[in-house]
């Protein structure tokens, strides 16, 4: 998959993955998206907060995996056949997204885009670029670059020195 | 041509004559004779002229200019070398120091600093006061004191400034020289001469010299007195007009005349800047460089190219994950029953293990690569501290991983300062006890197996265990029974104590409480060790022991509530095991004993959080002892699984700040096994 960082899409085009953490749909722009996995044996990572899930092995890389539910602090579940990692680059940074399931890719007009309605619980609030409406469905658009801010990583990092005694 | 691809290559090219003019200006210090050095260091700064001049660094290049003209006229011994001169050379290279710097980061070059250059140039000033001694009435030999020039005009004689030339073959330049003043003074009056004539007498100019006169003879007649001497190989006459200015007040000095070495003599080509059609040239360039620098046992200039160290580290890693993978294949191999498969796979294993003794070769650089910028390091801090020292280095040829290296620039800078400051004794001092009033400050590296050995020594005072008992008390480290019982190993222990400084006054140098700590920490946190050894009186000794390289350490595999981590073995001393009826509780703190000594333990699993970590511990457990700066401490573990190889990857930017792990290493099957680094896990 072409991960060369590129312009949004013109003449109104969005092209989006689209998953769900519980029975909602979410999306991510695709250009942010490297792969799609199955849920593969992670190893424990201390001393992080609980959404660090562990560390994974892809072909010899080595990077995080996050559990986009308790991120957004939302119900637990139990990963099974459907659970999938998608595998992103945030920055520099890539990482693996514990996600319910993964929909379909698709394109749709930039028409059906809209910017974050109120509403919206505030847990996802602050990642959230805004909603596309497709017919009956709604789709979350996610913004994955502010998945993780500076807070964020001083957080992480603060946990991991909190372990110590 | 864009500039900024060159950028780099400028770079890496200025720091190498940034070090030479540092090297040839210390030889130059330690002996004001030494023309080689001059040679060399006129060489080093007209290369980094013609190399400044093609990227448009203005500031550099007049630097550099300024500087030539000073070294041509060191290098003609129109300019005496002293000590001033000296501490000038050394104050324009740390300006062209920080000026690359500048270029590195790469911000807008600031300008040279004018005071430095209006120095330079008063320099070349000063260096025609021997010039103007000799314009003085020239003591030539049985003339009468000459007159001044205006004097010879006014009284209506003819001036004539003869510029003569002896062969460059010329052995016997100070007996020709006088032999031409002489046949001058038959018929001419001798007015001065440039260099002066003690100069020429003593032969101690290149072969051009300037002799002015006053004489009723033509040009022609001059000009032939000269040439019967022979190898006088020219004599230029000229002559000159009164004027109401006196115009050769100070003679024309060297400065005003052009660097007598043609340009082309030194440098083969145009800078060269990287580009594929001039690396031959660079080539040569860099050879002559070599010749000039010529450091005793300089190897003679191989073929080389540059790669940017990303590149290396690139491959490092991909080498890393064939290791991993070759370990992999190993374990398929060998419970299947296929001969074809195993024979293919020992191949392979000794083509991967040469692959990557390979890269790690490449990877690995001199030491030499930090050692070379202590000289001047050396000397300007004990100049600062009034004090004398030799610094003398062994080893430089061992060759060490390149980041390694890097990392470990930064603790030695801050031992041997603290040699200088704290261990090597006044001049005064050093007397007073019967020691020669230069300290000896040595640093040597060496190979032992998979590792490098450092060691620095000095003949100074020593740690003075007194002084450190006193302190510690005074600080509350020590109960007044445990102070009675110090002794002098307990004094090293104390003083690499985080924040424990005995420094009685603030220097710039050390004395602040980031002290023998820090240095410790750090080494040890890619793997290596300090050890200090001290004799009062007699002196101290650093011991600092490195893997050969970061990327591929050996480490111990251990098994924790079901997990699996790898601990580096430069962390660790032993590993002990014990039943469960050997732990024992001391003040709140589990303990085992080791060897009669009491050793406190601490739980891995609890540290690690591991599942089940906080619960009983199964039958029988393994001790880790390692030793971090300031406490020697047993780590629980339930088993060592065995000693490996492992190769590390470092932790990506999302997990970078979490303490305690070095890193993660792949193992054989698969499987992610963290690195536990064990002075900031505990």
């Amino acid at each position: 998959m072409d991960l060369t960082p590129q312009p949004a899409p013109p003449a109104g085009e969005l092209k989006l993955v689209v998953f769900k953490l519980l029975a909602e749909e979410f999306a991510a722009s695709i250009h942010q998206v490297r792969e799609v996995i199955r849920l593969p044996g992670l190893t424990r990572m201390p001393r992080t907060p609980a959404y660090v899930v562990g560390l994974m092995n892809l072909r010899g890389k080595v990077f995080p995996v996050i559990d986009l539910k308790r991120r957004f602090r939302m119900e637990a579940r139990a990963s099974d056949g459907r659970t999938r990692v998608m595998v992103v680059e945030v920055g520099e940074q890539a990482m693996g997204l514990v996600v319910d399931d993964v929909v379909e890719v698709l394109r749709t007009s930039r028409d059906h885009f809209e910017p974050p309605p109120a509403m919206i619980a505030e847990n996802t609030g602050l990642y959230l670029k805004g909603v596309v409406k497709l017919g009956e469905r709604l789709l979350l658009l996610l913004d994955l670059n502010r998945l993780f801010s500076a807070e964020e990583l001083a957080e992480i990092a603060r946990a991991g020195a909190e372990g110590k005694p | 041509m864009d500039l900024n691809e060159y950028r780099d290559i400028f770079i890496s090219e200025a720091q190498e004559h940034l070090q030479q003019l540092n090297e040839g200006t210390l030889r130059l210090e330690k002996d004001h004779r030494d023309l080689e050095a001059v040679h060399s260091l006129f060489r080093a700064s007209h290369t980094l002229k013609g190399m400044a001049a093609t990227m448009g660094f203005d500031g550099i290049t007049e630097l550099t200019h300024q500087m030539e003209s000073v070294l041509d006229a060191i290098r003609s011994e129109s300019l005496p070398v002293t000590r001033p001169l000296i501490d000038l050379l050394f104050a324009c290279i740390d300006q062209l120091g920080n000026q690359i710097g500048q270029v590195a980061g790469g911000s807008q070059v600031p300008e040279i600093p004018a005071d430095l250059i209006v120095r330079l140039k008063r320099g070349m000033e000063s260096s025609q006061e021997p010039g103007e001694a000799a314009a003085e009435p020239v003591p030539a030999p049985g003339a009468a004191p000459g007159k001044s020039l205006e004097e010879a005009w006014s009284q209506g004689k003819r001036v004539f400034r003869l510029a003569l030339e002896v062969e460059k073959s010329c052995t016997f330049r100070g007996v020709r020289a006088v032999m031409a003043l002489r046949n001058l003074e038959k018929v001419a009056e001798i007015l001065k001469t440039e260099p002066g004539v003690s100069r020429l007498e003593a032969g101690s100019f290149d072969f051009r010299f300037d002799v002015w006169v006053a004489s009723q003879e033509g040009p022609e007649e001059l000009r032939r007195a000269c040439m019967k001497v022979m190898e006088i190989a020219d004599c230029g006459v000229e002559a000159l007009e009164a004027s109401p200015a006196p115009a050769p007040a100070g003679g024309p000095g060297p400065a005003s005349r052009e660097p007598v070495t043609p340009e082309d003599e030194i440098m083969p080509a145009p800078p060269a800047m990287g580009t594929p059609a001039a690396a031959p040239a660079k080539e040569e360039a860099a050879e002559l460089l070599d010749e000039g620098t010529s450091s005793p046992g300089a190897a003679p200039a191989k073929q080389s190219v540059r790669v940017h160290v990303d590149r290396l580290d690139a491959m490092m890693n991909l080498v890393g994950e064939l290791v991993t993978q070759k370990i992999r294949l190993g374990q398929i191999g060998k419970s299947s029953n296929l001969k074809e498969l195993k024979d293919s796979l020992s191949q392979l294993e000794r083509v991967v293990d040469e692959l990557q003794d390979e890269v790690m070769s490449v990877r690995m650089v001199p030491v030499d690569h930090i050692f070379n910028r202590f000289p001047r390091m050396v000397r300007d801090l004990a100049r600062d501290l009034g004090k004398e020292v030799e610094l003398r280095m062994e080893g430089k040829e061992i060759e060490c991983d390149r980041t390694l290296l890097e990392e470990v620039s930064e603790p030695l800078v801050h031992l041997l300062r603290n040699a200088l400051d704290h261990g090597i004794e006044s001049p005064a001092e050093r007397r007073a006890q019967g020691k020669p009033a230069a300290g000896l400050l040595r640093l040597m590296a060496s190979r032992e197996k998979n590792q490098v050995l450092i060691e620095i020594r000095d003949d100074g005072r020593g740690i003075d265990s007194e002084k450190v008992r006193q302190s510690a008390l005074a600080k509350g480290y020590l109960s007044q029974t445990e102070a009675s019982m110090f002794g002098e190993a307990d004094a090293v222990r104390f003083i690499l104590m985080p924040g424990f400084s005995t420094a009685e006054k603030v220097t710039s140098l050390s004395g602040r409480g980031v002290g023998l700590d820090v240095v410790k920490t750090k080494v040890e946190s890619f793997g290596g060790g300090l050890k200090i050894e001290s004799r009062k009186g007699q002196g101290t000794a650093f011991h600092l022991r490195l893997p050969l390289t970061l990327a591929i350490i050996q480490a111990l595999m251990v098994r924790v509530g079901g997990e699996i981590y790898a601990v580096p073995v430069a962390n660790t001393v032993e590993a002990v095991e014990y039943g469960p009826a050997d732990l024992r509780v001391m003040q709140n703190q589990e303990v085992v004993l080791l060897r009669e000594q009491v050793l406190p333990v601490l739980r891995l699993g609890a540290l690690l959080e591991t599942p089940g970590g906080q619960g009983p511990l199964p039958g029988t457990f393994t001790v880790l002892v390692a030793e971090t700066a300031d406490r020697r401490v047993g780590l629980m573990v339930d088993e060592v699984i065995g000693q490996q190889e492992i190769a590390i990857k470092n932790l990506g930017g999302l997990l970078k700040g979490v303490r305690g792990f070095g890193g993660v290493t792949v193992l054989g099957d698969g499987r992610i096994a963290l690195i536990l680094d064990i002075p900031s896990l505990i």
